[in-house]
């Protein structure tokens, strides 16, 4: 994509922030007073570059689509339908609604993707820097890791986005998160996520756009890149970005995928708020159960907490890196009697390249079970949901009551590793408890 | 928008969306009255038997985060609610209540400014709640006029289906 003039002088502007720039790319017109660029406050109608919808949503999007009397989608290419929350289905009310979405993407002649969770096969097939993307989920943030506008919205928008390619959106202020140092040992995105979980809370984010900059972030690679644009989707955040740099063009060149329009914030652009994370500092963090605002060090908790169940996987932590470092830990031990651990690759590629790496025959072999890709229990449908007054830790996007099953349950939001190593515990812990063994 | 009078019910900070709606009931149907029978049941089991239609639900605060299900709204609705009020409301939940009919307004009050079954007016001309109970009224703060327009029209698909277009709102 080459930028004509009128864009280069926004992509270069040195007062813009992320989602300033780029709203004013994508739209076609809005509420502010006529200037070229769109700031923080106004409304605009953007146009979309792609959007997606899954197997809970989706079914919902389609009835409203032919309710508004929709005869074809805006543009065939820039639309999938994906499924992935209760993949194989686990009744036959799923499987007919599957059967909906098929039938839909067959008389529509558009993508359907049936197994990898939607956001991980978007980054592994379509996202490029600079897009405009619209899911039917809450944590399509998730895109932003590499350099896109994503956003979530419900069935009703997304249907009318299906119907005309565009949608209004409030060009939110930006919060900017920085990471000024590489990680510790052992400690992973999803710390440095729940540390800025404890910072701002679950709405401390609301209606904002997080920017993550930083040497610390710059260091990191898409997977953990993800995590943090996911998470932010748990501060409120209406989408999340990371720019993209060197890491994101050789993500995309492996892929044979356009370096699309790099687009950064201007080093002048006005913050509603700058948040520092001492990343050199940081320990292993968990959300207690009830919310992922509940955030602290593991080693604070206090009492031993023991548990019953360990889940790893979702579009927070169900990428290569994190079933990598889950194995590393687990080589050579075993899960802890009486305690189930569920892990959940949430795409097909990183099955199969999990299972060429070995890493799967690890993880049986520890006693772990491995489910089939996607979502995982999550979606609270099915593959390992947990009962009542039973204990869980898990590296996944939220702990809200009953978001695993039973709304008397306990969840404990964690990094891989944390949970990894209250596997092997029994208890809620951190690596430092097992590698002191 | 018209004024509104009912009974409110009231609830925490963080109600997610896994509350109002229970993830094993947001495929059984897409039907308001369905879903409504199983409205907030992840936080009150006899919620879907104590409200009437014209209740108004309040929230504390970032009420509806988390998952995007637009089922949580449409089972609001399928209860009879038009009408939630908290001190923040999470992003994609008040595009989603707007969408299906519901008025989401945010408004800064003290935890004791509403109790359950309290009979409160919702005054949009002047962007006040009046606490019947106590007397008081509370100011809030009016949705921008081009949502008002989606929502007087019934939501987002009778806006459309009226001939609404986004490029027209402002």
């Amino acid at each position: 994509m080459v930028a004509d003039h009128d864009d280069s002088s926004i992509i270069n502007d040195r007062g813009l922030t992320f989602a300033e720039k780029i709203l004013s790319l994508k739209s076609m017109s809005n509420s502010g007073p006529g200037r070229n660029a769109a700031a923080a406050g106004d409304f605009v109608i953007s146009s979309v570059d792609f959007t997606y919808v899954h197997d809970v949503q989706g079914p919902l999007v389609i009835k409203i689509f032919e309710e508004l009397k929709g005869e074809k989608v805006f543009d065939r290419n820039k639309v999938l339908l994906n499924i992935d929350h209760d993949f194989p289905p686990s009744s036959e009310r799923s499987a007919e609604l599957h059967n909906r979405m098929r039938n839909f993407a067959s008389s529509q002649d558009c993508m359907i993707q049936e197994g990898s969770n939607c956001h991980q096969y978007i980054l592994e097939n379509f996202a490029t820097p600079g897009m405009l993307i619209i899911g039917a989920d809450s944590h399509t943030t998730t895109l932003g890791s590499l350099g896109t506008f994503a956003a979530g919205m419900g069935s009703s928008d997304v249907a009318s986005i299906l119907l005309t390619g565009k949608t209004w959106l409030r060009v939110p202020e930006t919060i900017r998160i920085h990471v000024d140092s590489p990680l510790g040992p052992g400690i992973t995105a999803k710390d440095v996520a729940l540390e800025a979980l404890r910072v701002l809370g679950t709405d401390g984010a609301n209606y904002k756009s997080i920017e993550w900059v930083g040497k610390g972030v710059e260091a990191m690679t898409i997977d953990s890149r993800s995590t943090l644009t996911n998470l932010a989707l748990e501060m409120g955040a209406k989408n999340s970005v990371v720019f993209s740099d060197g890491v994101t063009r050789k993500f995309l060149r492996g892929r044979n995928r356009e370096p699309g329009m790099e687009i950064r914030a201007g080093d002048e652009s006005p913050v509603f708020r700058d948040i520092y994370i001492e990343s050199e500092s940081l320990v292993p963090m968990v959300a207690l159960p009830g919310s992922p605002g509940n955030a602290k060090p593991v080693s604070e908790i206090g009492a031993r907490i023991p548990i019953n169940a360990v889940l790893v996987g979702t579009c927070t932590n169900g990428r290569l890196e994190d079933l990598r470092r889950v194995a590393a830990i687990l080589k050579g031990r075993h899960v802890k009697q009486g305690v189930r651990m569920i892990v959940t690759p949430n795409s097909i590629e990183v099955y199969k390249q999990a299972d060429r790496e070995g890493i799967i025959s690890t993880l049986l072999e520890s006693g772990a079970t491995v489910t089939s890709p996607g979502c995982g229990a999550c979606a609270g449908l099915s593959k390992g949901l947990i009962g009542k007054n039973e204990v869980a830790v898990f590296a996944g996007p939220r702990n809200f009551p009953g978001r695993l099953g039973s709304v008397d349950s306990k969840i404990y939001l964690s990094s891989p590793e944390t949970a990894a190593a209250s596997a092997i515990t029994g208890f809620v812990s951190s690596i430092e408890e097992v590698d002191h063994k | 928008m018209k004024n509104v009078r009912g009974k409110c019910w009231t609830f925490g900070d963080d109600v997610s969306t896994d509350a109002i709606l229970p993830s094993k009931w947001k495929t059984v149907s897409f039907e308001p009255s369905e879903l409504g029978k199983h409205a907030m049941t992840g936080i009150d089991e006899k919620f879907p038997e104590k409200v009437s239609n014209g209740d108004i639900i309040v929230g504390g605060l970032n009420f509806g985060c988390g998952s995007s299900r637009e089922q949580a709204p449409i089972a609001l609705l399928g209860c009879g609610i038009r009408v939630v009020i908290a001190k923040s409301i999470a992003r994609i939940f008040f595009r989603n209540c707007v969408n299906v009919g519901i008025y989401p307004i945010e408004a800064d009050f003290p935890d004791d400014f509403f109790m359950d079954s309290d009979e409160i007016e919702v005054h949009f001309d002047l962007g006040v709640i009046v606490n019947k109970r106590t007397g008081k009224g509370l100011p809030f703060k009016v949705i921008p006029s081009f949502l008002s327009t989606i929502l007087n029209s019934g939501g987002l698909k009778s806006f459309i289906l009226g001939g609404g277009k986004y490029e027209d709102l402002f």
